[in-house]
């Protein structure tokens, strides 16, 4: 079954038959984590990179945020039994516009705050496909943790 | 003709806004508007009634209290606002189709309308600064040339978009070497063809292109392009062309943006777009937004 992750919010899944999809990554960064030996997996769509820019509404939602969000995800996933050690982390998204000098890097500084978070964690990035100009769609599926990024109408596997 | 010509020959012969969504626009050209006048013509249509009514009371505007009538929504939030939100019910309808040259399943253009419009409400409500719901209007109508482009026509988008992403060249640009014109122009010719204010146009016109919008329409442009660029970081409703647009440093500089500005009116914009987006059933971040 297909479960949407709308934007700053994240899902987990041990179930096999699921696909976890999050829509419309722009300057948002996606992470996707998936341990192969159990088949759990989890995915979350953080809108900006730190949290301090409105502790109240991080304390209600970390999601939203990629310095709180990100520790959330990996904290959920081994809630469901997740072994760090094999995580395998795959990112997508942190588009910027064409040009840009400087002031709507809000996806660049999401992908540096993601890289800090999973490095403190010892995590490694296995793929990604970010930063550019275009919209991104982001699938994993919980059977295999196959990670399909779709945009500008093709997919491709990463 | 050339291909340019075949093009805005086709966006004059677009079929016309209903007469009631032109009463209400005409509205938008006359600042001293009483409130009667604007009640008596959003009640007469029921459906119109009905969506002002929700997006009063959507977090956006709503206060303690609900909203109950369009005579209390006046009255709370202003004539000025309930105008903006009538224009809204009214025109959004026009982008509700699929754009299929952009890669937009049908909603996508009425969701970047939306959250465009959104996000221009709430960069106002940052700056505190007056903008008029002419601008508002625009924010709504911006892109309304894709649906002529890629819906009417059918323009083959693959050597525009490979001059874009290859060349790394403004998705508009690329538009305007490969059909000899560009979405806003299309728009704007469309929405002249209509009859609209002269703002609304020349705001549409410049979306892309601020600093080249005759002066007496350049703020409006300015703060749609702005509210523009904002709204696709969030990618919601976005097509085959992205973020791919520059940012106007003069427009950037005039109202002030700097990327805590940026951040803080996503986050708010974020927060309310979805009551927005519920009020014309279209749903963020959900399958047939997806691009």
């Amino acid at each position: 079954m297909n479960h949407t992750v709308g934007i700053s919010e994240m899902k987990v899944s041990n179930n096999p038959e699921d696909v976890l999809v999050t829509y419309s990554l722009g300057s948002c960064v996606g992470l996707t984590l998936y341990d192969p030996v159990i088949r759990v997996g989890g995915m979350i769509h953080c809108m900006l990179p730190l949290s301090r820019l409105d502790p109240a509404k991080a304390q209600m939602n970390p999601c939203m945020f990629t310095d709180t969000g990100i520790p959330t995800l990996i904290q959920a996933v081994l809630n469901m039994g997740a072994n760090k050690k094999r995580l395998i982390a795959k990112v997508a998204g942190a588009a910027s516009p064409l040009d840009d000098n400087g002031i709507f890097k809000i996806g660049e500084r999401n992908y540096t705050v993601l890289r800090k978070v999973l490095w403190k964690n010892d995590i490694l990035i296995a793929a990604e496909d970010v930063g550019g100009t275009v919209a991104r769609t982001l699938f994993l599926y919980l059977d295999t943790g196959k990670t399909v990024i779709r945009s500008g109408g093709k997919d491709r596997e990463i | 003709m050339s291909s340019k010509e075949i093009i805005l020959e086709k966006a004059r012969s677009v079929a016309a806004l209903p007469i009631q969504t032109l009463e209400i626009i005409d509205l938008v050209q006359n600042p001293d508007v009483a409130m009667s006048q604007l009640q008596e013509l959003i009640e007469r249509d029921p459906g119109m009634t009905s969506n002002v009514l929700r997006m009063a009371n959507s977090s956006s505007f709503r206060g303690v209290y609900e909203i109950g009538s369009i005579r209390e929504a006046l009255v709370r939030l202003g004539t000025k606002t309930v105008l903006e939100l009538a224009v809204a019910s009214a025109v959004a309808p026009v982008a509700r189709q699929p754009v299929a040259g952009y890669d937009m399943p049908a909603g996508d253009l009425l969701t970047h309308s939306v959250v465009t419009a959104t996000t221009a409400n709430e960069l106002a409500k940052h700056l505190k600064i007056d903008v008029n719901p002419r601008v508002f209007t625009a924010a709504l109508l911006h892109d309304i040339g894709k649906t002529v482009l890629g819906t009417f026509i059918q323009v083959n988008p693959r050597p525009i978009i490979d001059l874009a992403f290859v060349e790394h060249i403004p998705f508009d640009e690329a538009e305007l070497k490969v059909l000899g014109t560009n979405h806003p122009e299309v728009g704007a010719v469309l929405l002249e063809s209509w009859g609209l204010p002269k703002t609304i146009v020349n705001a549409v016109a410049f979306h892309h292109k601020p600093d080249f919008c005759p002066e007496s329409d350049r703020s409006a442009a300015e703060f749609v392009h702005v509210a523009d660029i904002l709204g696709r970081l969030c990618g919601l409703g976005v097509g085959v062309d992205g973020l791919n647009y520059t940012a106007s440093p003069e427009a950037v500089h005039h109202f002030r943006i700097t990327t805590h500005v940026a951040e803080e009116v996503t986050a708010k914009m974020i927060d309310t777009v979805s009551d927005m987006l519920g009020v014309f059933d279209v749903q963020a971040g959900s399958e047939s937004h997806g691009n």
